[in-house]
């Protein structure tokens, strides 16, 4: 479990570091509390843009040699952005850390955003969102949020909206950039450093909680409104020539904080994970309904998407969404029985073990907690949750979050009528 | 008994400074029946992984058995001697574990991921599912259904329809061009008696090897193999190099030349190419490859990612892949760009190529690729699942050796055998090109 060899503040910007002896490794986590969800309508995808255009050009270095630093040394660089942050990640050979912790500075303080630079982003960044339509998954997923969180912080994909991306310009993302300075952050580093890097890290963390703007405290900024009332009866159908019809069902539950959090968990693991889950059971294994079913819980400051998933055949779509809003029902009509309260919390607690092996895991892990202001013994705290919850605990909170269904439908437009037909009927049903 | 004891310490010679150190003990051995075992130890990870590997891929399948080692995996978790259906999953999950199964041209593998403590009854039950299972008619006829809808997806993802289209039309015949999961036709007809029969073919003692990597005690490790199924198993009958053992089927040449494939519902165009390569035992040859394709397209100095994406920015993405293999190796380049785009794209990228080949690379790019590549090996070897994941193969074909030696390897190249030795593998004639465009109405 994670354990915090290294703790240093400056006002809202945190470092916090776990010593990993022996792996020679250096993983890093600069996780900033500004993300999609703050996009400015109209230039949906700005943070994404930035984050990908800050990697391009840092205090005078051109983005080549920016690479090149990176690249002789071996090591792995990227920035990101996902609904409530942009995250630099690093991992390198401890011993090259010093001069790349220097070059991370830069881009997160000083990047060049030169026009020339952005406009190429912008291209590529057009061009993946185009590759990503192809997948029949994402264009369900992307319709899902739509119907989830509507026109509010977490209703757009963190790529953005293409014509927004098309419009957006360097000076645009220089105001993203300045809310940087005023945001939150949290330097995670675990693996193996030294007095020296350590140094480096406190004197990182000085300097930018010391620049103007930056706020006493780490307070959660606003994602923008979460439109968990949907629009109409909450089903899209997005027709497409596909083989497979894929069917996503989706609901708005609570943030990473909440105490809900844990019995969603286990919910999900439940009905999800491994093939022992009852979705995989049930749809798989005794109807051969399709090859790939599943559950997942998305990782969120507030409202994470809760959605169970599967794609299968056109002429048994029908079939398909009857067993899944069944076992929707079951779980709201019939608590969990015990052995399968007890299979979820084994899994839970597996899963958790398995997602911190990595010192790059470890980071990321630390960073996401600090943001949330939860303790780095999250973990521990969490597997004493996990053993006190009861069967009358899960009812309680799928009745709490999971009575307010989306589907997004993703298929040959001949499905539509029929599949919509059906999904009135059972969320009608549900509702009364 | 004896075992073997590897520790790499990282490279030594002409790349300074160094990869991060590879902390873990490698141990290798053979239980009695001559199956070979790897244990590979990490520190702290609290989680050990089992991974049983069979020289029993796609490769292995007749001419009316296409399909068939893959569809085998998933019968596999239909219940065996000792579990019933869905007992496996249960018992594993149960423990805090999971687990799942992979078939490629050449092996297919069965491995689980649980905490240390479970690790003996773990072992018990992976090698119960994977020799003896059960192969139930009803449980066929429902997992049949189950594979097809594997197969349906993927025809809805245009990146795997370019990719098995690319291996069909540079392999021709040869197995490697057919698709691992096999077509709905040759699906259907296959049989619970073929099944049985390419089990009983194909997982014999001599074609597994078993990798145990993560927070392992080797010695308490090997007395729970040994008492599992795959301790009790007889040798087989025949040598490995005899009998009803295939023999390998060089695949010396690609289909050269230059063909379309439409799809629709395609946002981006791509060109791809397929070269045929030395086989895996040539692992010289392959470090070379893998230098090679780090040289092209690892990160964004590489020479195809800086002319095409990082310069011009006509290419969303180029990638060069290698896929070491028993038979003949084969290289992928895939790029990807925005359809109008296409055809400058292609004449930059064959252009790009056709310098590259002219001259052998710097010394300092040479560095960087090799770096790349040695990092990026170790910091994926910090889990037990990419641990038995790298040895997994090599142990199979008796091949395994300690990593250092593997950098070393690699590092071994310089400028001028590059030249001479690798690089025309890579000629632009004798690759298949393949142009996938969307459909006029797509």
């Amino acid at each position: 479990m994670v354990k915090l060899d290294l703790h240093h503040r400056c006002r809202s910007v945190e470092l916090v570091a776990e010593q990993r002896h022996g792996s020679g490794v250096l993983a890093l986590h600069w996780w900033i509390s500004s993300g999609t969800a703050t996009d400015p309508p109209g230039q949906l995808g700005r943070a994404q843009l930035l984050a990908s255009s800050v990697q391009r050009g840092a205090a005078g270095r051109s983005a080549a040699a920016l690479a090149e630093d990176f690249e002789s040394r071996g090591a792995t660089f990227g920035c990101s952005a996902s609904e409530d942050a942009t995250a630099f990640g690093l991992r390198c050979v401890a011993t090259d850390a010093l001069p790349l912790l220097e070059r991370l500075e830069d881009m997160v303080r000083q990047p060049d955003l030169q026009h020339k630079e952005v406009r190429l982003e912008q291209e590529l960044t057009l061009q993946a969102l185009d590759q990503q339509r192809e997948d029949p998954f994402q264009l369900a997923s992307d319709a899902l949020r739509q119907l989830l969180y509507g026109s509010g912080g977490y209703g757009h994909g963190s790529m953005g909206r293409r014509a927004d991306v098309a419009g957006l310009s360097p000076s645009q993302l220089r105001i993203g950039h300045d809310q940087w300075a005023g945001s939150p952050m949290v330097i995670a580093v675990a693996g193996s450093w030294d007095e020296p890097i350590a140094t480096r890290l406190q004197r990182m963390v000085d300097t930018c909680g010391g620049v103007k703007g930056n706020v006493a405290s780490l307070p959660c900024r606003p994602v923008g409104r979460i439109d968990r009332d949907g629009h109409g009866n909450g089903m899209v159908f997005v027709p497409q020539h596909t083989e497979q019809v894929v069917l996503m069902l989706g609901f708005s539950t609570c943030g990473l904080a909440h105490p809900d959090q844990v019995v969603l968990q286990l919910l999900q693991c439940h009905l999800g994970s491994g093939m022992s889950a009852r979705l995989f059971r049930v749809i798989r294994e005794e109807r051969a309904l399709a090859y790939d079913v599943g559950a997942f819980l998305t990782t969120r400051r507030q409202a994470a998407p809760f959605v169970c998933h599967l794609a299968t055949s056109q002429d048994r779509a029908l079939e398909a969404l009857d067993v899944l809003l069944a076992e929707w029902h079951r779980l709201l009509d019939v608590p969990l029985r015990g052995a399968e309260l007890q299979l979820a919390r084994a899994k839970r607690m597996g899963q958790e073990r398995m997602s911190l092996q990595t010192s790059l895991q470890v980071s990321e892990f630390m960073a996401l907690l600090r943001s949330h202001q939860l303790d780095v013994d999250f973990h521990e705290q969490q597997q004493r949750r996990l053993a006190e919850q009861t069967a009358a605990d899960c009812h309680a909170v799928a009745h709490r979050w999971l009575t307010a269904p989306r589907l997004a439908v993703v298929g040959p437009p001949t499905l539509e009528g029929v599949l919509r037909q059906r999904w009135t009927q059972s969320v009608s049903r549900g509702s009364s | 008994m004896v075992l073997r004891r590897s520790l790499p310490r990282g490279v030594a010679g002409r790349k300074p400074p160094g990869p991060p150190a590879v902390h873990q003990n490698i141990l290798s051995t053979t239980l009695q029946n001559g199956i070979p075992v790897a244990f590979a130890t990490l520190d702290d990870c609290g989680l050990v992984c089992v991974d049983i590997w069979a020289d029993a891929g796609s490769r292995c399948e007749r001419s009316q058995e296409l399909g068939l080692a893959h569809f085998l995996e998933h019968m596999m978790f239909k219940g065996s001697r000792g579990l019933s259906e869905g007992e496996f999953d249960l018992r594993i999950e149960a423990l805090g574990g999971m687990s799942n199964a992979a078939t490629g041209l050449d092996d297919v593998h069965y491995h689980l991921l649980c905490p240390a403590e479970a690790a003996s009854e773990a072992i018990g039950l992976l090698a119960d599912l994977v020799l003896h299972p059960v192969l139930d008619s009803n449980a066929f006829r429902l997992e049949q259904l189950v594979v097809r809808e594997e197969l349906r997806q993927s025809c809805d993802q245009p990146d795997e329809m370019a990719c098995s289209t690319l291996l069909q039309r540079a392999c021709g015949t040869h197995r490697y061009g057919q698709p691992i999961l096999g077509s709905e036709d040759s699906l259907a007809g296959l049989t619970v008696a073929t099944m049985q029969a390419f089990h009983r073919r194909w997982y014999g003692a001599d074609r597994l090897a078993i990798v145990v990597a993560g927070a392992v005690d080797p010695q308490r490790c090997l007395g729970d193999l040994e008492r599992s199924s795959l301790g009790q198993m007889a040798a087989s009958d025949t040598p490995r190099d005899g009998g009803h053992i295939r023999a390998l089927e060089p695949l010396s040449t690609v289909a050269a030349g230059r063909t379309t494939l439409r799809l629709k519902r395609l946002g981006c165009a791509r060109l791809m190419a397929c070269w045929v390569m030395p086989p895996a035992a040539s692992q010289l040859c392959i470090s070379g490859l893998e230098l090679a394709a780090a040289l092209l397209s690892e990160g964004r100095r590489s020479w195809l990612v800086a002319r095409l994406r990082e310069e011009l920015g006509v290419v969303d993405d180029v990638d060069v892949d290698v896929i070491p293999l028993e038979e003949g190796s084969l290289v992928l380049l895939q790029a990807s760009c925005e359809p109008s785009q296409f055809e400058r794209v292609e004449g930059l990228l064959r252009q790009a190529l056709v310098d590259w080949l002219q001259q052998p690379p710097r010394e300092d790019d040479m560095q960087r690729a090799c770096r790349l590549i040695v990092n990026g090996l170790c910091f994926g070897l910090e889990t037990a699942a990419s641990m038995a994941m790298h040895l997994g193969p090599a142990l199979l074909r008796r091949r395994l050796e300690p990593l250092e030696k593997e950098f070393d390897r690699l590092c071994r190249w310089d400028g001028s055998d590059f030249h001479a030795q690798v690089m025309p593998l890579f000629a632009l004639d004798q690759a298949h090109w393949l142009s996938v465009l969307p459909a006029a109405n797509g």
